[in-house]
Protein backbone atom coordinates (compact mmCIF):
# COMPACT_ATOMS: atom_id res chain seq x y z
CA UNK A 1 0.00 0.00 0.00
CA UNK A 2 3.24 2.35 0.36
CA UNK A 3 3.99 2.78 -2.99
CA UNK A 4 -0.04 3.51 -3.66
CA UNK A 5 -0.09 6.25 -1.61
CA UNK A 6 3.09 7.12 -2.58
CA UNK A 7 1.68 7.29 -6.45
CA UNK A 8 -1.39 9.39 -5.19
CA UNK A 9 1.27 11.77 -3.44
CA UNK A 10 3.29 11.97 -6.94
CA UNK A 11 0.06 12.91 -8.71
CA UNK A 12 -0.71 15.59 -6.55
CA UNK A 13 1.94 17.18 -7.20
CA UNK A 14 2.29 16.62 -10.80
CA UNK A 15 -1.42 18.38 -10.54
CA UNK A 16 0.24 21.56 -9.10
CA UNK A 17 2.46 22.35 -11.76
CA UNK A 18 1.82 24.91 -14.36
CA UNK A 19 -0.20 23.59 -17.32
CA UNK A 20 -1.56 20.78 -15.06
CA UNK A 21 -3.32 23.02 -12.21
CA UNK A 22 -6.31 23.96 -14.50
CA UNK A 23 -8.78 21.51 -16.47
CA UNK A 24 -7.48 20.80 -19.73
CA UNK A 25 -10.74 20.75 -21.09
CA UNK A 26 -12.69 23.83 -19.19
CA UNK A 27 -9.54 25.53 -17.19
CA UNK A 28 -10.85 25.20 -13.83
CA UNK A 29 -8.17 25.56 -11.57
CA UNK A 30 -7.37 22.42 -9.46
CA UNK A 31 -8.23 19.67 -11.05
CA UNK A 32 -8.01 16.32 -9.49
CA UNK A 33 -9.44 13.83 -12.31
CA UNK A 34 -7.19 12.63 -14.80
CA UNK A 35 -7.56 10.51 -18.26
CA UNK A 36 -4.76 7.97 -18.35
CA UNK A 37 -4.91 7.24 -21.67
CA UNK A 38 -4.36 10.74 -22.97
CA UNK A 39 -1.72 12.06 -20.29
CA UNK A 40 -4.38 14.88 -19.14
CA UNK A 41 -5.82 16.11 -15.92
CA UNK A 42 -9.45 17.47 -15.93
CA UNK A 43 -12.25 18.52 -13.77
CA UNK A 44 -14.87 16.16 -11.93
CA UNK A 45 -17.42 17.84 -14.00
CA UNK A 46 -15.54 16.96 -17.53
CA UNK A 47 -14.04 13.60 -16.38
CA UNK A 48 -17.94 12.54 -16.53
CA UNK A 49 -17.48 13.44 -20.23
CA UNK A 50 -14.46 11.74 -20.74
CA UNK A 51 -16.23 8.62 -19.18
CA UNK A 52 -18.68 8.32 -22.23
CA UNK A 53 -15.60 8.10 -24.46
CA UNK A 54 -14.41 4.77 -23.13
CA UNK A 55 -12.60 3.52 -26.48
CA UNK A 56 -10.08 6.25 -26.22
CA UNK A 57 -9.95 8.10 -22.83
CA UNK A 58 -10.25 6.32 -19.20
CA UNK A 59 -10.71 8.18 -16.05
CA UNK A 60 -9.18 7.98 -12.96
CA UNK A 61 -9.41 10.42 -9.31
CA UNK A 62 -6.20 11.32 -8.19
CA UNK A 63 -7.51 10.97 -5.16
CA UNK A 64 -10.13 8.28 -4.56
CA UNK A 65 -8.00 5.78 -7.01
CA UNK A 66 -5.21 3.55 -7.13
CA UNK A 67 -2.52 4.21 -9.94
CA UNK A 68 0.20 1.76 -11.28
CA UNK A 69 3.86 3.27 -11.70
CA UNK A 70 3.34 2.76 -15.38
CA UNK A 71 0.31 5.07 -15.79
CA UNK A 72 2.11 8.03 -13.23
CA UNK A 73 4.86 7.88 -15.22
CA UNK A 74 2.54 8.53 -18.59
CA UNK A 75 0.92 11.33 -16.74
CA UNK A 76 4.40 12.36 -15.79
CA UNK A 77 5.35 12.53 -19.34
CA UNK A 78 2.30 13.84 -21.50
CA UNK A 79 1.28 16.15 -18.85
CA UNK A 80 -1.88 18.97 -20.01
CA UNK A 81 0.44 20.96 -22.13
CA UNK A 82 2.06 18.28 -24.32
CA UNK A 83 -1.43 17.59 -24.70
CA UNK A 84 -2.80 20.71 -25.88
CA UNK A 85 0.53 20.81 -27.98
CA UNK A 86 -1.10 18.01 -30.23
CA UNK A 87 -5.12 18.36 -29.74
CA UNK A 88 -5.41 21.76 -30.11
CA UNK A 89 -2.63 21.94 -32.57
CA UNK A 90 -4.55 24.08 -35.07
CA UNK A 91 -8.02 25.49 -33.73
CA UNK A 92 -9.27 27.93 -35.84
CA UNK A 93 -10.08 31.63 -34.41
CA UNK A 94 -13.75 31.18 -34.67
CA UNK A 95 -13.90 28.23 -32.27
CA UNK A 96 -15.76 28.23 -29.69
CA UNK A 97 -13.35 27.11 -26.66
CA UNK A 98 -16.00 26.49 -23.86
CA UNK A 99 -15.26 27.27 -19.93
CA UNK A 100 -16.70 25.50 -16.69
CA UNK A 101 -19.82 27.45 -16.36
CA UNK A 102 -20.92 26.86 -20.00
CA UNK A 103 -23.49 23.98 -21.15
CA UNK A 104 -22.81 20.24 -21.32
CA UNK A 105 -23.20 20.00 -24.71
CA UNK A 106 -20.80 22.88 -25.98
CA UNK A 107 -17.80 21.14 -23.42
CA UNK A 108 -19.41 17.15 -24.91
CA UNK A 109 -18.84 18.89 -27.93
CA UNK A 110 -15.29 20.26 -27.22
CA UNK A 111 -13.79 17.01 -25.92
CA UNK A 112 -14.92 14.62 -28.68
CA UNK A 113 -14.00 17.17 -31.41
CA UNK A 114 -10.66 17.04 -29.13
CA UNK A 115 -9.94 13.50 -28.92
CA UNK A 116 -12.63 11.76 -30.35
CA UNK A 117 -12.47 13.63 -34.17
CA UNK A 118 -9.23 14.95 -33.88
CA UNK A 119 -10.22 18.08 -35.81
CA UNK A 120 -7.34 20.09 -34.47
CA UNK A 121 -4.50 17.91 -34.50
CA UNK A 122 -3.53 19.21 -38.14
CA UNK A 123 -4.06 15.82 -39.69
CA UNK A 124 -7.16 15.91 -41.65
CA UNK A 125 -9.93 17.77 -40.50
CA UNK A 126 -11.20 20.96 -43.15
CA UNK A 127 -11.90 24.10 -41.68
CA UNK A 128 -14.06 24.31 -44.50
CA UNK A 129 -16.26 22.20 -42.98
CA UNK A 130 -17.80 25.36 -41.26
CA UNK A 131 -18.05 27.43 -44.47
CA UNK A 132 -21.34 25.97 -45.28
CA UNK A 133 -23.85 25.12 -43.39
CA UNK A 134 -27.24 23.36 -44.05
CA UNK A 135 -29.15 21.41 -41.69
CA UNK A 136 -33.08 21.12 -40.42
CA UNK A 137 -33.48 22.40 -36.88
CA UNK A 138 -36.38 22.77 -34.91
CA UNK A 139 -37.44 26.64 -34.33
CA UNK A 140 -39.88 28.03 -31.79
CA UNK A 141 -43.12 29.49 -33.74
CA UNK A 142 -42.97 33.27 -33.52
CA UNK A 143 -46.25 33.65 -31.86
CA UNK A 144 -46.95 30.35 -30.07
CA UNK A 145 -44.83 27.73 -28.24
CA UNK A 146 -44.68 25.25 -30.89
CA UNK A 147 -41.38 23.81 -32.40
CA UNK A 148 -41.32 23.11 -36.19
CA UNK A 149 -38.93 22.14 -38.61
CA UNK A 150 -37.34 24.70 -40.84
CA UNK A 151 -34.27 24.32 -43.22
CA UNK A 152 -31.39 26.44 -42.08
CA UNK A 153 -28.41 27.59 -44.64
CA UNK A 154 -25.42 29.78 -44.06
CA UNK A 155 -23.77 31.10 -46.46
CA UNK A 156 -20.36 32.72 -45.93
CA UNK A 157 -20.29 34.97 -49.71
CA UNK A 158 -22.70 37.51 -48.51
CA UNK A 159 -22.69 36.73 -44.78
CA UNK A 160 -26.47 35.67 -44.20
CA UNK A 161 -28.43 33.05 -42.68
CA UNK A 162 -31.52 31.87 -44.30
CA UNK A 163 -34.24 29.66 -43.15
CA UNK A 164 -37.10 28.06 -45.09
CA UNK A 165 -40.65 26.74 -44.42
CA UNK A 166 -39.88 23.93 -46.65
CA UNK A 167 -36.95 21.97 -47.67
CA UNK A 168 -38.07 23.05 -51.16
CA UNK A 169 -39.06 26.41 -50.98
CA UNK A 170 -37.38 28.79 -53.30
CA UNK A 171 -37.27 32.10 -51.19
CA UNK A 172 -36.69 32.30 -47.25
CA UNK A 173 -38.68 33.37 -44.83
CA UNK A 174 -36.11 35.35 -43.22
CA UNK A 175 -32.61 36.44 -44.13
CA UNK A 176 -30.17 37.27 -41.57
CA UNK A 177 -27.39 39.56 -41.48
CA UNK A 178 -24.21 38.80 -39.68
CA UNK A 179 -24.04 42.55 -38.23
CA UNK A 180 -26.06 43.26 -35.23
CA UNK A 181 -26.42 39.20 -34.93
CA UNK A 182 -25.54 36.69 -31.90
CA UNK A 183 -26.14 32.86 -30.83
CA UNK A 184 -25.54 31.60 -27.61
CA UNK A 185 -26.65 28.46 -25.79
CA UNK A 186 -30.04 28.70 -23.59
CA UNK A 187 -30.47 25.24 -22.60
CA UNK A 188 -32.33 26.25 -19.58
CA UNK A 189 -34.59 29.09 -20.97
CA UNK A 190 -35.93 26.75 -24.07
CA UNK A 191 -35.66 23.48 -21.76
CA UNK A 192 -33.83 21.66 -24.26
CA UNK A 193 -30.54 20.08 -23.97
CA UNK A 194 -29.69 21.52 -26.87
CA UNK A 195 -31.38 25.04 -27.75
CA UNK A 196 -30.27 27.58 -29.35
CA UNK A 197 -30.59 31.56 -29.17
CA UNK A 198 -30.04 33.94 -32.49
CA UNK A 199 -30.55 37.03 -31.81
CA UNK A 200 -30.34 39.90 -34.79
CA UNK A 201 -31.74 43.45 -35.65
CA UNK A 202 -35.04 43.48 -37.84
CA UNK A 203 -36.92 46.49 -38.40
CA UNK A 204 -35.02 48.35 -35.60
CA UNK A 205 -35.90 45.64 -32.77
CA UNK A 206 -34.19 42.74 -32.04
CA UNK A 207 -35.62 39.68 -33.25
CA UNK A 208 -35.12 36.37 -31.51
CA UNK A 209 -35.08 32.69 -32.73
CA UNK A 210 -34.80 29.71 -30.41
CA UNK A 211 -33.72 26.61 -32.11
CA UNK A 212 -32.85 22.95 -31.48
CA UNK A 213 -31.50 19.55 -33.01
CA UNK A 214 -31.74 16.03 -31.25
CA UNK A 215 -27.89 15.89 -31.89
CA UNK A 216 -25.29 17.99 -29.94
CA UNK A 217 -22.59 17.94 -33.10
CA UNK A 218 -25.24 19.06 -35.19
CA UNK A 219 -25.95 22.16 -32.93
CA UNK A 220 -22.51 22.58 -31.90
CA UNK A 221 -21.46 22.82 -35.55
CA UNK A 222 -23.71 25.30 -36.23
CA UNK A 223 -22.47 27.30 -33.54
CA UNK A 224 -19.41 27.17 -34.51
CA UNK A 225 -20.20 28.02 -38.11
CA UNK A 226 -22.15 31.09 -37.41
CA UNK A 227 -19.01 32.10 -35.36
CA UNK A 228 -16.94 31.50 -38.75
CA UNK A 229 -19.23 33.04 -40.47
CA UNK A 230 -19.33 36.22 -38.44
CA UNK A 231 -15.66 36.46 -38.10
CA UNK A 232 -15.63 37.04 -41.49
CA UNK A 233 -17.83 39.36 -41.66
CA UNK A 234 -15.86 41.26 -39.07
CA UNK A 235 -12.94 40.40 -40.55
CA UNK A 236 -14.13 42.48 -43.78
CA UNK A 237 -15.34 45.30 -42.24
CA UNK A 238 -12.20 45.88 -40.02
CA UNK A 239 -9.38 44.80 -42.25
CA UNK A 240 -7.12 46.66 -39.74
CA UNK A 241 -8.09 44.75 -36.60
CA UNK A 242 -6.33 41.61 -35.44
CA UNK A 243 -8.52 38.09 -34.72
CA UNK A 244 -7.32 38.66 -31.43
CA UNK A 245 -9.41 42.09 -31.31
CA UNK A 246 -12.39 40.34 -33.28
CA UNK A 247 -12.74 36.99 -31.68
CA UNK A 248 -14.23 38.48 -28.47
CA UNK A 249 -16.96 40.04 -30.36
CA UNK A 250 -18.15 37.24 -32.32
CA UNK A 251 -20.81 36.56 -29.68
CA UNK A 252 -21.79 36.76 -26.31
CA UNK A 253 -23.30 35.83 -22.97
CA UNK A 254 -25.97 38.09 -21.72
CA UNK A 255 -24.30 39.90 -18.34
CA UNK A 256 -27.50 39.22 -16.78
CA UNK A 257 -31.32 37.96 -17.52
CA UNK A 258 -34.20 37.52 -15.50
CA UNK A 259 -37.38 38.49 -14.16
CA UNK A 260 -37.86 42.42 -12.59
CA UNK A 261 -40.92 44.35 -12.35
CA UNK A 262 -41.09 47.86 -14.23
CA UNK A 263 -43.10 50.81 -13.60
CA UNK A 264 -43.92 53.35 -16.57
CA UNK A 265 -41.96 56.86 -16.67
CA UNK A 266 -44.32 59.19 -14.97
CA UNK A 267 -43.46 56.34 -11.60
CA UNK A 268 -47.09 56.17 -10.74
CA UNK A 269 -47.78 53.73 -13.07
CA UNK A 270 -48.37 49.91 -12.03
CA UNK A 271 -45.68 47.64 -11.50
CA UNK A 272 -45.74 44.87 -13.96
CA UNK A 273 -43.59 41.65 -14.34
CA UNK A 274 -41.14 41.51 -17.19
CA UNK A 275 -38.37 39.66 -18.44
CA UNK A 276 -34.60 41.88 -18.65
CA UNK A 277 -31.61 41.00 -20.43
CA UNK A 278 -28.51 43.01 -20.35
CA UNK A 279 -25.92 42.55 -23.07
CA UNK A 280 -22.47 44.15 -22.85
CA UNK A 281 -22.08 43.82 -26.67
CA UNK A 282 -25.00 46.69 -27.66
CA UNK A 283 -24.97 48.13 -24.62
CA UNK A 284 -28.45 47.41 -24.26
CA UNK A 285 -31.41 46.50 -22.01
CA UNK A 286 -34.16 44.61 -23.48
CA UNK A 287 -37.65 43.70 -22.15
CA UNK A 288 -40.13 41.18 -22.53
CA UNK A 289 -42.92 39.91 -21.71
CA UNK A 290 -41.49 36.52 -21.30
CA UNK A 291 -37.95 34.63 -21.52
CA UNK A 292 -39.16 33.02 -25.19
CA UNK A 293 -40.68 36.66 -27.19
CA UNK A 294 -39.45 36.85 -30.53
CA UNK A 295 -39.05 40.37 -29.73
CA UNK A 296 -38.83 42.79 -27.20
CA UNK A 297 -41.95 44.94 -26.09
CA UNK A 298 -39.00 48.10 -24.68
CA UNK A 299 -35.08 49.04 -24.85
CA UNK A 300 -32.70 51.08 -23.24
CA UNK A 301 -29.63 51.85 -24.46
CA UNK A 302 -26.62 52.40 -21.67
CA UNK A 303 -24.20 54.72 -21.80
CA UNK A 304 -21.37 55.44 -19.51
CA UNK A 305 -21.07 58.18 -16.25
CA UNK A 306 -19.72 61.05 -18.71
CA UNK A 307 -22.65 60.88 -20.07
CA UNK A 308 -24.86 60.79 -16.72
CA UNK A 309 -25.83 57.36 -16.80
CA UNK A 310 -25.55 55.48 -13.44
CA UNK A 311 -27.48 52.63 -11.21
CA UNK A 312 -28.80 52.83 -7.59
CA UNK A 313 -30.46 50.69 -5.15
CA UNK A 314 -33.52 52.21 -3.99
CA UNK A 315 -35.89 51.42 -1.52
CA UNK A 316 -39.23 49.70 -2.38
CA UNK A 317 -41.64 52.39 -1.26
CA UNK A 318 -45.15 52.06 -2.42
CA UNK A 319 -44.76 49.27 -5.17
CA UNK A 320 -48.23 49.91 -6.94
CA UNK A 321 -49.25 46.62 -8.15
CA UNK A 322 -45.99 44.92 -7.79
CA UNK A 323 -45.04 42.08 -5.09
CA UNK A 324 -41.31 42.77 -5.04
CA UNK A 325 -39.70 45.19 -3.13
CA UNK A 326 -35.77 45.05 -3.53
CA UNK A 327 -35.68 47.96 -6.23
CA UNK A 328 -32.66 49.40 -8.53
CA UNK A 329 -32.80 52.75 -10.42
CA UNK A 330 -31.28 53.05 -13.07
CA UNK A 331 -30.78 56.97 -14.19
CA UNK A 332 -30.22 57.97 -18.02
CA UNK A 333 -29.59 61.62 -19.12
CA UNK A 334 -33.96 61.26 -20.37
CA UNK A 335 -35.65 59.42 -17.35
CA UNK A 336 -34.98 57.36 -14.67
CA UNK A 337 -36.17 53.67 -14.52
CA UNK A 338 -37.30 51.59 -11.31
CA UNK A 339 -37.15 48.09 -11.11
CA UNK A 340 -38.20 45.56 -8.34
CA UNK A 341 -36.04 42.72 -7.85
CA UNK A 342 -37.51 39.98 -5.89
CA UNK A 343 -34.39 38.68 -3.86
CA UNK A 344 -31.42 41.31 -2.58
CA UNK A 345 -29.16 38.79 -4.18
CA UNK A 346 -31.10 39.46 -7.51
CA UNK A 347 -30.70 43.38 -6.73
CA UNK A 348 -27.09 43.04 -6.27
CA UNK A 349 -26.51 41.26 -9.70
CA UNK A 350 -28.58 43.59 -12.08
CA UNK A 351 -26.29 46.34 -9.86
CA UNK A 352 -23.29 44.78 -10.66
CA UNK A 353 -24.10 44.12 -14.26
CA UNK A 354 -25.86 48.17 -14.63
CA UNK A 355 -22.45 49.00 -13.24
CA UNK A 356 -20.71 47.25 -15.54
CA UNK A 357 -22.13 47.95 -19.05
CA UNK A 358 -21.91 52.03 -17.28
CA UNK A 359 -17.78 52.00 -16.54
CA UNK A 360 -17.10 50.47 -20.08
CA UNK A 361 -15.65 52.74 -22.04
CA UNK A 362 -18.02 53.43 -25.56
CA UNK A 363 -16.99 52.82 -29.28
CA UNK A 364 -17.59 54.23 -32.43
CA UNK A 365 -20.24 51.86 -32.89
CA UNK A 366 -21.67 52.39 -29.80
CA UNK A 367 -22.29 55.80 -30.87
CA UNK A 368 -23.79 55.40 -34.06
CA UNK A 369 -26.22 52.68 -32.45
CA UNK A 370 -27.15 55.59 -29.60
CA UNK A 371 -27.74 58.35 -32.56
CA UNK A 372 -30.15 55.66 -34.02
CA UNK A 373 -31.43 54.58 -30.71
CA UNK A 374 -34.87 56.15 -29.12
CA UNK A 375 -36.02 55.27 -26.05
CA UNK A 376 -38.10 52.69 -26.66
CA UNK A 377 -39.54 51.69 -23.00
CA UNK A 378 -42.96 52.87 -22.23
CA UNK B 1 -48.90 -1.58 13.60
CA UNK B 2 -51.46 -4.22 14.71
CA UNK B 3 -51.37 -7.73 13.10
CA UNK B 4 -54.48 -7.21 10.86
CA UNK B 5 -53.44 -3.91 9.34
CA UNK B 6 -49.63 -4.65 8.17
CA UNK B 7 -51.47 -8.13 6.42
CA UNK B 8 -53.49 -5.87 4.68
CA UNK B 9 -50.95 -3.67 3.65
CA UNK B 10 -48.94 -7.19 2.78
CA UNK B 11 -52.39 -7.78 0.62
CA UNK B 12 -52.96 -4.46 -0.72
CA UNK B 13 -50.92 -1.85 0.21
CA UNK B 14 -47.22 -0.93 -1.56
CA UNK B 15 -44.82 -3.15 -0.48
CA UNK B 16 -40.69 -1.90 0.12
CA UNK B 17 -37.55 -3.13 -1.22
CA UNK B 18 -34.52 -1.73 0.02
CA UNK B 19 -31.82 -1.96 -3.03
CA UNK B 20 -27.81 -1.45 -2.30
CA UNK B 21 -26.18 -1.09 -6.42
CA UNK B 22 -22.59 -1.12 -6.62
CA UNK B 23 -19.92 -1.52 -9.37
CA UNK B 24 -16.80 -0.70 -10.19
CA UNK B 25 -16.94 3.09 -11.24
CA UNK B 26 -17.94 3.88 -14.57
CA UNK B 27 -20.16 1.08 -14.69
CA UNK B 28 -23.37 3.22 -15.50
CA UNK B 29 -25.02 3.16 -12.36
CA UNK B 30 -26.06 6.58 -11.79
CA UNK B 31 -26.87 6.86 -14.99
CA UNK B 32 -29.27 3.35 -14.51
CA UNK B 33 -30.84 4.86 -11.17
CA UNK B 34 -32.20 7.94 -12.98
CA UNK B 35 -32.83 6.31 -15.88
CA UNK B 36 -35.40 4.34 -13.88
CA UNK B 37 -36.45 7.37 -11.51
CA UNK B 38 -36.87 10.15 -14.26
CA UNK B 39 -37.30 7.56 -17.59
CA UNK B 40 -34.45 10.09 -19.02
CA UNK B 41 -30.76 9.69 -19.82
CA UNK B 42 -28.88 12.35 -17.59
CA UNK B 43 -25.35 13.44 -17.65
CA UNK B 44 -23.68 12.13 -14.82
CA UNK B 45 -20.33 12.97 -13.16
CA UNK B 46 -18.49 10.07 -10.95
CA UNK B 47 -20.25 9.70 -8.11
CA UNK B 48 -18.70 10.97 -4.69
CA UNK B 49 -20.48 9.77 -2.29
CA UNK B 50 -23.91 8.21 -2.85
CA UNK B 51 -27.27 8.94 -4.76
CA UNK B 52 -30.48 7.33 -3.76
CA UNK B 53 -33.88 6.98 -5.10
CA UNK B 54 -37.33 5.78 -4.51
CA UNK B 55 -38.56 4.00 -7.90
CA UNK B 56 -42.06 2.43 -7.97
CA UNK B 57 -43.00 -0.14 -9.97
CA UNK B 58 -45.82 -2.82 -9.68
CA UNK B 59 -47.12 -2.00 -6.44
CA UNK B 60 -43.20 -2.38 -5.02
CA UNK B 61 -41.39 0.90 -3.79
CA UNK B 62 -37.85 0.31 -4.78
CA UNK B 63 -35.31 2.86 -2.30
CA UNK B 64 -32.08 2.35 -4.70
CA UNK B 65 -29.09 3.64 -2.87
CA UNK B 66 -26.15 3.73 -5.28
CA UNK B 67 -22.75 4.32 -4.16
CA UNK B 68 -19.65 5.40 -6.08
CA UNK B 69 -17.19 2.64 -7.19
CA UNK B 70 -13.75 4.32 -7.21
CA UNK B 71 -10.98 2.15 -5.71
CA UNK B 72 -10.35 4.03 -2.36
CA UNK B 73 -14.36 4.39 -1.48
CA UNK B 74 -15.49 0.66 -2.46
CA UNK B 75 -14.29 -0.20 1.44
CA UNK B 76 -17.36 2.09 2.14
CA UNK B 77 -20.47 -0.20 0.66
CA UNK B 78 -20.75 -1.99 4.00
CA UNK B 79 -21.94 1.02 5.91
CA UNK B 80 -24.74 0.15 3.47
CA UNK B 81 -25.15 -3.53 3.91
CA UNK B 82 -27.49 -3.57 6.83
CA UNK B 83 -31.12 -4.44 5.67
CA UNK B 84 -30.54 -4.50 2.60
CA UNK B 85 -33.50 -7.20 0.40
CA UNK B 86 -31.39 -7.10 -2.90
CA UNK B 87 -28.01 -6.04 -4.18
CA UNK B 88 -27.75 -5.00 -7.76
CA UNK B 89 -24.32 -4.77 -9.30
CA UNK B 90 -23.41 -3.44 -12.57
CA UNK B 91 -20.90 -4.57 -14.63
CA UNK B 92 -19.32 -2.88 -17.31
CA UNK B 93 -19.64 -5.36 -20.35
CA UNK B 94 -17.58 -3.11 -22.46
CA UNK B 95 -14.86 -3.57 -20.27
CA UNK B 96 -12.84 -6.38 -20.35
CA UNK B 97 -9.89 -5.21 -18.63
CA UNK B 98 -11.12 -4.77 -15.84
CA UNK B 99 -14.02 -8.05 -15.27
CA UNK B 100 -11.68 -10.09 -13.23
CA UNK B 101 -11.53 -6.83 -11.06
CA UNK B 102 -14.92 -6.82 -10.86
CA UNK B 103 -15.50 -10.77 -9.75
CA UNK B 104 -13.10 -9.98 -7.12
CA UNK B 105 -15.17 -7.12 -5.24
CA UNK B 106 -18.31 -9.22 -5.54
CA UNK B 107 -16.81 -11.88 -4.24
CA UNK B 108 -15.65 -9.97 -1.26
CA UNK B 109 -18.96 -8.63 -1.08
CA UNK B 110 -21.13 -11.88 -0.91
CA UNK B 111 -18.44 -12.90 1.62
CA UNK B 112 -19.97 -10.82 4.25
CA UNK B 113 -22.84 -12.19 6.51
CA UNK B 114 -25.02 -8.75 6.50
CA UNK B 115 -25.50 -9.72 2.95
CA UNK B 116 -26.22 -13.69 3.26
CA UNK B 117 -29.77 -12.98 2.61
CA UNK B 118 -30.08 -10.82 0.17
CA UNK B 119 -30.22 -11.63 -3.54
CA UNK B 120 -28.29 -10.54 -6.13
CA UNK B 121 -29.05 -9.27 -9.48
CA UNK B 122 -26.16 -8.76 -12.29
CA UNK B 123 -26.77 -6.01 -14.64
CA UNK B 124 -24.78 -6.85 -17.53
CA UNK B 125 -24.74 -3.00 -18.69
CA UNK B 126 -23.39 -1.44 -22.05
CA UNK B 127 -24.68 -4.05 -24.31
CA UNK B 128 -25.11 -1.25 -27.28
CA UNK B 129 -21.36 -1.18 -27.68
CA UNK B 130 -20.01 -3.62 -30.46
CA UNK B 131 -17.30 -5.03 -28.43
CA UNK B 132 -19.40 -5.62 -24.94
CA UNK B 133 -19.46 -9.49 -23.78
CA UNK B 134 -23.43 -10.82 -23.56
CA UNK B 135 -24.90 -12.14 -20.53
CA UNK B 136 -23.35 -16.16 -20.41
CA UNK B 137 -19.76 -14.58 -20.94
CA UNK B 138 -20.17 -11.98 -17.95
CA UNK B 139 -21.58 -15.04 -16.10
CA UNK B 140 -18.48 -17.10 -16.78
CA UNK B 141 -16.04 -14.03 -16.40
CA UNK B 142 -17.17 -13.62 -11.98
CA UNK B 143 -17.98 -16.86 -11.69
CA UNK B 144 -21.52 -16.55 -11.16
CA UNK B 145 -22.22 -20.08 -11.59
CA UNK B 146 -19.91 -21.15 -8.37
CA UNK B 147 -22.17 -18.87 -6.19
CA UNK B 148 -23.91 -21.12 -3.40
CA UNK B 149 -27.29 -21.20 -1.58
CA UNK B 150 -27.80 -17.07 -2.71
CA UNK B 151 -30.42 -17.03 -5.74
CA UNK B 152 -28.90 -14.73 -8.30
CA UNK B 153 -30.17 -13.47 -12.01
CA UNK B 154 -28.08 -11.50 -14.28
CA UNK B 155 -29.74 -9.32 -17.00
CA UNK B 156 -28.14 -7.62 -20.12
CA UNK B 157 -29.31 -4.00 -20.29
CA UNK B 158 -28.60 -0.96 -21.96
CA UNK B 159 -29.11 1.55 -19.32
CA UNK B 160 -29.37 4.64 -21.89
CA UNK B 161 -31.79 2.63 -23.79
CA UNK B 162 -33.46 1.28 -20.88
CA UNK B 163 -33.55 -2.20 -22.23
CA UNK B 164 -33.49 -4.90 -19.85
CA UNK B 165 -33.51 -2.27 -16.40
CA UNK B 166 -37.51 -3.63 -16.26
CA UNK B 167 -36.91 -6.87 -16.47
CA UNK B 168 -34.00 -6.91 -14.19
CA UNK B 169 -36.55 -5.09 -11.37
CA UNK B 170 -39.45 -7.72 -12.13
CA UNK B 171 -37.29 -10.50 -10.87
CA UNK B 172 -36.29 -8.33 -7.43
CA UNK B 173 -39.78 -8.18 -6.82
CA UNK B 174 -39.97 -12.08 -7.41
CA UNK B 175 -37.79 -12.41 -4.96
CA UNK B 176 -39.34 -10.63 -2.47
CA UNK B 177 -42.67 -12.53 -2.84
CA UNK B 178 -40.97 -15.52 -2.56
CA UNK B 179 -39.14 -14.58 1.07
CA UNK B 180 -42.04 -12.82 2.82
Amino acid sequence: MASVDRNNKMLLDLVRQPGNNTCADCGIPEPDWASYTLGIFVCLNCSGIHRNLSDISKVKSIRLDFWDDSLVQFMRERGNSSAKAIYEKCVPAFFYRPQHKDCVVLKDQWIRAKYERREFTGENYPQQAYYLFESTLWKKGKDNKQFLKRSFLLSRKDFTLRYFIKEDSKLPKAVISMKDFNAVFQPEKISHAHGLQISYMHDKRTRNLFVYHEKGQVIVSLFNALRATRLAYLQKKHPTLQDNDLVPQITGHCLKEGYMEKTGPTQRESFKKRWFTLCSMNRKLLYFKSPLDATELGAVFIGTESHSYSASESSGRSTRGGRWHCGVTLHTPDREFVFMCEQEQEQKEWLEAFRKVISQPMTSEDYASKTLFRHKMK
Amino acid sequence: MGGFASLFKGMFGKKEMRILMVGLDAAGKTTILYKLKLGEVVTTIPTIGFNVETVSYKNISFTVWDVGGQDKIRPLWRHYFQNTDGIIFVVDSNDRERIGEAKDELMRMLAEEELNDAALLVLANKQDLPNAMNAAEVTEKLGLQTLRLRSWYIQATCATGGNGLYEGLDWLSAQLKKSK
